[in-house]
C-alpha cells in the first residue's frame, strides 16, 4: 500500500487509488469535473492539478500533474495548495466560464453545481472575456432529460456513462474543437432505464431532469436517507423534500448495493405517494357499498369478526411491508391462537437486468420478499380459503397488479376480508374493511433485500392525516383483541 | 562556402519509373529487407538502427532504435506498427512527395521496422486528402504481395507481414500519435493521456510503435550500408540528411535535402533567396507550431542541436518546414492566419485548448479588424501562457502538445513583433463589450427535439 505525503499529512492509500481518492482519505478535496469513480478516467477537464515531487532517475523533480490519472505511489510528496496549483485551478475555471451563460438564477443545478462551488472556492469574481459567447439551443434528449447546451462544460461524463456503464451509448460528442457539443443521433433519443442518473452525473446544470425542472431551489430541500422500495435490490436513495412533498429522488452511494446510481423506475416511484388512487380514509362495507368510516368503527368491525371466528382467521402479509411490520404481523398471529399466517407473493416480476458497469436491477418488484417468505413461508395459494374464512391482509402495495389474478380470485372466496393498503386496487374494491396505511416515505423501517441485507430508512414526509402506520394498526388490533380476551368476550379458552 | 545538398533520398525519387517494383528492384530496393530477414535477428536490426543515431523525422526527434527497443521481445498479444503519414503541419510536404514518388523505399522501411519490432501488421495512416498517395501505396503493396515481399511467408523465410493503408479522417490532430491510434480504432481523434505509452498500450490496446513514414525511408540505407556509415553523414549527433521544405517568399520554393549542419542562410540560398526587392522579415523553422525566428537568426544551424529546450531561440526544428516571410507580411495577419488554423483543428477534448483557441482567435480577429480595446494585448499574452507556457514547460496544462503548438509560436510572434500589435491596438476603435448570451431557458417550442 503506497504511503505518501499530501499537504504535510501522511496518507496510505489502497493500491491503484489515484491522487483524488488518496487526498480524500486525508480529508483534502481536490476539485475535479471529469473524474467520476464509476467511470473510465479521461483526464480532460484539467481541473484537478496538483504539484507532485517525486524521484525521477535519482533526482527529485516537481511538476504539475492531473491528480485523477496519477496513481498514488510510495514516497510521493503532493501539494494541493501551492501558488502554481492555485493559478492552474483559476486558469481552468476562467476557461470554463468564458462560454458559460452563468444563468445560475434560473438553473436547477445552482446550489449543488461543481462549477459554481469551484468558482467560489478557486476562481475569480470578474471575467476578462469580452468576446461573444458561444450560443447553443437547449435540446430534449429523450427519457425526460434535457440538455441546456450552453451550460455544458464538455467533461464527457455523460458520454462515458451511457457508452461504458449503461452500454447503450446514445450520447456522443459531435462537431470539433470549440464547436464540440453533446448530441444524440437524429431519431435515436436516450432510451434506457438508467437515464435519470444523468442530471446527477453532470457536474453542472447542463443535463436537467424534466421531472424536477423548475420545481425547487435545492437549498430549500431537506434530504432524508431512504431505501428504494422499487425492487428487491434495495438501492440507497435520498428523498429530497420541500413543503412536505418529495420533490425528487437521488441516488445515495452504497458500494455494497447500488454504487452511485439508481434506476429510473425507483427514481420516479415517489410519484405514487400523492397518487390520485391513494387511500386516505378507512372504509367499511355496507351491502355492496364501501362507506367512508373512522378508525375506531372500522377496527371494531374487524375485531368483532376476528372474535366471532377465531379458528378461521388467516393473516396475510405482503412483501411491501417493512421488516418491523412483518414481525408485528407474525406476533399478531401468535396472539390470535388458531389463526394461520401466510404471505401473498408479489406478482410484478420482470427479467432482472445487469449493466456492463455492474449495476443490477432485480426482477422482483417488491422490497421485502426475502424476509416475508422467511417469516410467513406459506403462500396464499397453499392456504384453504372458504366463505367462512376471515382474512386480515396487510398489503400496502406500491404496485398495481402485485396481487396475482389467482390470488385475488382466492381472496374473493373469503367470507370477510379486511385489508390495509395504500392505493385503491382490485382487493380494496371487494374488501369488507379497507384501512389506509402509509408508504415508505412516510414512516421509518427496514427492508431486507434479495441478498438478505437489512437496510433502514427514515420518514421523509408527513402522511395524509387519516392514514395510520401499519405497525400501529397491528398494535391497536392486538390491544383491542386482548381487551376482549381479558373481558372474556368471545375469546378462545 | 555555401553548403550543398546531400540528396541520398531525393535523388532516388527522381529515377523514372521508380514507383514500379521492377524498376525499384533494379536500383536495389528490397535488398536490405532480404538482408535483414535472412542474416539478422530482429534485435540486431534494432541495434543497428540505434547505433546509426537515426532520429524520428515526425517532429519530436526521438531516437528510432530506442523507440523500437521498448517493444516487447516476447509479445503476449500481436504487436503493431503504425506509420504516420498524416502530414498536416502547415508548410510540411515531404511525406506526400516521398509517397507519391518512391513508395517502395518507404515500404521497405516499413517491412524492416515490422521485422525489428516483431509486428506482423503495419497500418499506414495516410492523410485523408492524399488520394494519389494512397493509390500509389496500395498499388505498390499489391506488387509486393505478388512478388512475395509482403504477406505470408516473405521470401520463404516464414515471416508474415501485412501492410494496410488507412485513410485519415481529415483532421490535423490525427497526426498526433495517440490520436492517430484512436482514429485508427474508429473513434474520435482524441489524443490520449500518457502514460500508458504506445509500446505498452497502443492501437487496439496492443503494443505499438508509431513512426513517421519519412523516418522509415532511411532504414533500408542503414541496413545496406551499416550504422557507422550513416553516423558519418553530417553531424554525428544528428546524423543523416533531412528534407527541408522551404516555402513562402523565396524564389524557388521546394524540397531541399541536406545534412543537419546546414544553416538557415544556406537553405534560403538553395531556394534562390528571398524574392527580389524584398527583405527577409521572419522565418518559421519547422511548421507553424514552431516559434518563428527573425532575420538576426540566419546563421542558425538547422538542427535540433540549435534548439535546446531552454535555449535562447525558444523554437524547434519540428518538421523542418521552413516558411520564409518577407517584409510584405503584416504580423497581425500572420497571427490571424495561424490562429484560424488552430481554432479549426483543436480536438476540443481538454479545457485550455478547446476554450483557449476560440478566445485567442477572437481577440486576434478583433485586433486585426482594428476593434481592439486597451489592455487586449496583455490579456492575449496571458491567455496564451495559460494554454502553453513557453517559459515553464513543467506547467503545461493540456493533454497533448497541440496546446503549446499554438501557445508557444503566438507568444513568440507577439514578443518578437510586439510593436506591430501595439500599433494595431492603438489604431483601433474599441468594440463594444457584447451583451450576455440570452438565458439558456427557452420556451418549450424552441427546444429542438432530437
Ligand atoms: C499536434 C501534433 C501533430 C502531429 N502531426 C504529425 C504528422 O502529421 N506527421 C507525423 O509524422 N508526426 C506528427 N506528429 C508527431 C507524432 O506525434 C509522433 O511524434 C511521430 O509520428 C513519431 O514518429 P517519429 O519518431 O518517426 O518522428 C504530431 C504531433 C503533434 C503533437
Ligand atoms: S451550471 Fe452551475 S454555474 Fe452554470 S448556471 Fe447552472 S448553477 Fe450556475
Ligand atoms: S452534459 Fe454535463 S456531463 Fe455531459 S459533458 Fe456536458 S457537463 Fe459533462
Ligand atoms: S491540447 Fe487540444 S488537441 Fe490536444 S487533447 Fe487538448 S484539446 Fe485536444
Ligand atoms: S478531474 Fe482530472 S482532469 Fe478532469
Amino acid at each position: 500500500m503506497p504511503t505518501m505525503v499530501i499537504d504535510g499529512r501522511e496518507v496510505t492509500a489502497p493500491p491503484g487509488a489515484n491522487l483524488i481518492e488518496a487526498a480524500k482519505l486525508a480529508g483534502i478535496e481536490i476539485p475535479h469535473f471529469c473524474y467520476h469513480p464509476a467511470l473510465k478516467v479521461v483526464a480532460s477537464c484539467r481541473m484537478c492539478f496538483v504539484e507532485v515531487t517525486q524521484e525521477v532517475r535519482g533526482k527529485a523533480t516537481t511538476r504539475l500533474t492531473t491528480a485523477c490519472n496519477t496513481p498514488a505511489a510510495d514516497g510521493m510528496v503532493v501539494r494541493t495548495d501551492t501558488q502554481p496549483v492555485k493559478k492552474a485551478q483559476n486558469d481552468i475555471l476562467e476557461f470554463l466560464l468564458i462560454n458559460h451563460p452563468v444563468d445560475c438564477p434560473v438553473c436547477d443545478e445552482a446550489g449543488e453545481c461543481k462549477l459554481q462551488d469551484y468558482a467560489f472556492a478557486y476562481g475569480t469574481a470578474s471575467s476578462r472575456f469580452a468576446e461573444h459567447k458561444r450560443f447553443r439551443h437547449a435540446k430534449k434528449l429523450g427519457s425526460g432529460i434535457r440538455l441546456y447546451t450552453n451550460r455544458c462544460i464538455l467533461c464527457d461524463r455523460c458520454v462515458r456513462f451511457l457508452r461504458d456503464f449503461v452500454g447503450t451509448g446514445e450520447l456522443s460528442v459531435t462537431d470539433m474543437g470549440n464547436g464540440n457539443e453533446i448530441s444524440v443521433f437524429p431519431g435515436r433519443p436516450i432510451d434506457n432505464v438508467l437515464a435519470g442518473n444523468l442530471p446527477e452525473i453532470c457536474p453542472v446544470g447542463a443535463l436537467i431532469s424534466e421531472d424536477f425542472l423548475f420545481k425547487a431551489r435545492v437549498w430549500n430541500l431537506s434530504a432524508v436517507d431512504s431505501v428504494c422500495p422499487g425492487c428487491s435490490r434495495g438501492c440507497a436513495t435520498s428523498l429530497d423534500v420541500k413543503d412536505n412533498e418529495v420533490q425528487r429522488t437521488r441516488a445515495r452511494e452504497n458500494q455494497a448495493v447500488n454504487g452511485y446510481f439508481i434506476c429510473d423506475d425507483g427514481r420516479y416511484l415517489y410519484h405514487v405517494i400523492r397518487h390520485e388512487t391513494r387511500l386516505e380514509h378507512p372504509a367499511v362495507r355496507e351491502g355492496d357499498q364501501l362507506r367512508e368510516s373512522n378508525w375506531d368503527h372500522a377496527l371494531d368491525v374487524v375485531v368483532s369478526r376476528l372474535a366471532e371466528f377465531p379458528e378461521r382467521i388467516v393473516i396475510l402479509l405482503s412483501p411491501f411491508l417493512t421488516q418491523e411490520e412483518v414481525r408485528a404481523g407474525a406476533d399478531l398471529s401468535e396472539v390470535l391462537r388458531g389463526s394461520v399466517l401466510g404471505h401473498v407473493p408479489n406478482a410484478v416480476q420482470e427479467a432482472p437486468v445487469l449493466f456492463p458497469g455492474g449495476f443490477a436491477i432485480d426482477g422482483d418488484k417488491a422490497p421485502n420478499s426475502t424476509l416475508v417468505k422467511n417469516i410467513a413461508p406459506v403462500p396464499l395459494q397453499e392456504l384453504a380459503i372458504t366463505k367462512d374464512t376471515v382474512v386480515l391482509f396487510f398489503n400496502s402495495s406500491l404496485r398495481t397488479g402485485s396481487v396475482s389474478p389467482l390470488d385475488a380470485e382466492k381472496l374473493r372466496r373469503a367470507g370477510f376480508v379486511a385489508v390495509i393498503d395504500v392505493l385503491r386496487n382490485d382487493i380494496t374494491a371487494v374488501a369488507d374493511v379497507v384501512l389506509p396505511g402509509r408508504m415508505w416515505a412516510e414512516k421509518s423501517g427496514t427492508f431486507s433485500n434479495s441478498a438478505g441485507m437489512a437496510q433502514s430508512f427514515g420518514a421523509a414526509v408527513l402522511p395524509p392525516p387519516f392514514t395510520r402506520d401499519e405497525s400501529d394498526v397491528i398494535r391497536d388490533l392486538t390491544r383491542r383483541i386482548t381487551t376482549r380476551i381479558s373481558t372474556g368476550c368471545g375469546a378462545k379458552s | 562556402m555555401a553548403a550543398r545538398q546531400n540528396r541520398m533520398i531525393l535523388d532516388q525519387c527522381e529515377i523514372p519509373g521508380i514507383r514500379n517494383l521492377a524498376v525499384a528492384r533494379r536500383y536495389g530496393a528490397y535488398t536490405a529487407l532480404a538482408k535483414a530477414l535472412t542474416t539478422m535477428t530482429p534485435d540486431q536490426v534494432v541495434e543497428q538502427i540505434t547505433r546509426s543515431g537515426l532520429q524520428g523525422r515526425g517532429g519530436a526527434w526521438f531516437g528510432t532504435g530506442l523507440k523500437w527497443s521498448f517493444m516487447p521481445k516476447e509479445p503476449r498479444v500481436e504487436s503493431f506498427l503504425c506509420v504516420n503519414a498524416d502530414e498536416s503541419e502547415p508548410g510540411t510536404c515531404k511525406d506526400r512527395y516521398l509517397i507519391e514518388k518512391n513508395p517502395h523505399l518507404l515500404l521497405e522501411g516499413v517491412l524492416i521496422a515490422c521485422y525489428a519490432i516483431r509486428a506482423s501488421t503495419a497500418f499506414i495512416y495516410v492523410r485523408g486528402e492524399m488520394w494519389e498517395g494512397m493509390e500509389v501505396l496500395e498499388t505498390a503493396i499489391r506488387e509486393l504481395v505478388t512478388a512475395n515481399l509482403c504477406g505470408k511467408n516473405i521470401l520463404g523465410t516464414g515471416f508474415t507481414i501485412n501492410v494496410h493503408v488507412h485513410p485519415g479522417a481529415g483532421a490535423y490532430i490525427c497526426g498526433e500519435e495517440t490520436a492517430l491510434m484512436e482514429s485508427l480504432e474508429g473513434k474520435r481523434g482524441y489524443p490520449r493521456n500518457k502514460p500508458p505509452f504506445p509500446a505498452a498500450y497502443g492501437a487496439f490496446g496492443h503494443p505499438t510503435t508509431i513512426n513517421n513514414i519519412g523516418t522509415l525511408g532511411y532504414v533500408p540505407w542503414i541496413i545496406n550500408h551499416g550504422a557507422d556509415a550513416f553516423k558519418g553523414i553530417g553531424d554525428p549527433n544528428f546524423p543523416g540528411t533531412l528534407i527541408y521544405q522551404v516555402s513562402g517568399h523565396v524564389n524557388r520554393p521546394g524540397l531541399y535535402e541536406a545534412e543537419l549542419t546546414v544553416t538557415l542562410r544556406d537553405l534560403i540560398d538553395m531556394a534562390g533567396g528571398v524574392r527580389s526587392g524584398h527583405r527577409l522579415k521572419a522565418v518559421i523553422p519547422g511548421g507553424t507550431s514552431m516559434p518563428l525566428l527573425t532575420a538576426d537568426d540566419l546563421d542558425t544551424v538547422m538542427s535540433p542541436a540549435s534548439f535546446a529546450p531552454r535555449g535562447s531561440l525558444k523554437s524547434g526544428l519540428g518538421s523542418a518546414a521552413v516558411i520564409v516571410l518577407d517584409d510584405t507580411c503584416d504580423m497581425v495577419d500572420v497571427a490571424l492566419n495561424m490562429m484560424r488554423f488552430y481554432r479549426h483543428e483543436s480536438c476540443g477534448q481538454c479545457t485550455p485548448c478547446r476554450e483557449g483557441t476560440k478566445w485567442v482567435c477572437d481577440m486576434i480577429e478583433r485586433i486585426h479588424r482594428r476593434r481592439a480595446r486597451p489592455g487586449d494585448l496583455e490579456v492575449l499574452e496571458q491567455v496564451l501562457v495559460n494554454v502553453g507556457d513557453i517559459d515553464r514547460f513543467e506547467f503545461n496544462k493540456t493533454i497533448c502538445l497541440f496546446g503549446v503548438s499554438f501557445g508557444w509560436p503566438l507568444t513568440m510572434l507577439i514578443r518578437r513583433f510586439r510593436s506591430e500589435f501595439e500599433a494595431a491596438v492603438a489604431e483601433s476603435t474599441p468594440a463594444p463589450v457584447p451583451l450576455p448570451v440570452p438565458a439558456s431557458v427557452l420556451p418549450a417550442g424552441d427546444l429542438r427535439a432530437p
